[in-house]
């Protein structure tokens, strides 16, 4: 079954970028999703099987830790690795965010060896 | 308290360089003053706090914008709209780099980025005013990043 990765960030651009690095980094044979925030993201993995969550922090409306936060309390998606993709100066917030149970993070800005370094073990986990 | 940083603007030309090799494969040079300014003109800026309070501004004309989008996205013509986002992401990552290299006690905080249109004489203001901006050549558009501290 192909896999299903939710991309998560205001920007369309970097959602664009996102989706280039990861077919760069190999994911070639998977469904790529995309949400603007984190209210967008949660509907839609209400409505569908999703893999794996790529979340930026930074986003109005709901931001990125509020939605890692949301998935990991809610008993139907907290199985989901949430891997933060952010250029926030803030090591603390996302130390936090490892502690109460994401997966991984990814510093923006990133490469397509990063994307396969903190992807890939994860889903192999998830298997 | 010591409520200002210092402004490395080697660190911050670095994570300029950095983030417009990795982000869209655009490669930048030093720029020799005076810096002209050329066509329209966007200002991006994000305030930030934590051991020091203040904001980062990028001034760029629109023709960066639509190289970013270019490259990033493969689309040849960009909206406005794109160019604003493509913009603001190229600052937040400056800026989250940046702060991040100053290695803080206490951690930064930032803002979203704000996008408005400025006119040459407010590029020229921030580009040549007192020397402190950090302006660079990125394959034929100038870029011009600053940062004001707040008392």
């Amino acid at each position: 079954m192909k896999h299903c990765y939710l991309i998560v960030d205001d920007s369309a651009l970097t959602r664009a970028f996102i989706k280039k690095t990861l077919r760069m980094a190999g994911a070639a044979d998977v469904e790529l999703l995309e949400a603007a925030d984190g209210a967008a993201a949660l509907q839609t993995m209400h409505s569908r099987r999703v893999d794996l969550v790529l979340a930026d922090l930074h986003m109005p409306g709901m931001d990125g830790a509020e939605l890692a936060r949301r998935i990991l309390q809610d008993p139907r998606l907290k199985t989901v690795p949430i891997i933060v993709v952010s250029a926030d100066p803030n090591t603390d917030r996302v130390a936090e965010l490892k502690r109460e149970g994401i997966a991984g993070y990814i510093g923006k800005p990133f490469t397509p060896e990063a994307f396969r370094d903190a992807v890939e073990p994860i889903l192999r986990r998830a298997q | 308290m010591n409520n200002t940083i210092n402004l490395d603007a080697q660190g911050l030309a670095e994570a300029i360089a950095l983030t417009l090799e990795s982000m869209a494969f655009v490669s930048v040079a030093p720029a020799e003053p005076p810096y002209a300014a050329a066509g329209e003109l966007v200002l991006i800026e994000i305030d930030f706090s934590g051991l020091a309070q203040g904001t980062l501004r990028l001034a760029a004309p629109v023709s960066l914008g639509q190289l970013l989008v270019a490259n990033i996205d493969d689309v040849a013509d960009s909206d406005p709209d794109a160019v604003r986002d493509a913009l603001k992401e190229l600052l937040n990552v400056v800026s989250g780099g940046f702060l991040r290299s100053l290695g803080a006690p206490r951690p930064f905080e930032m803002s979203l980025p704000r996008a408005s249109t400025i006119d040459g004489a407010r590029w020229d203001e921030l580009a040549n005013g007192d020397g402190q901006a950090v302006v660079l050549d990125a394959e034929g558009s100038l870029l011009a990043v600053r940062i004001v501290q707040h008392a």
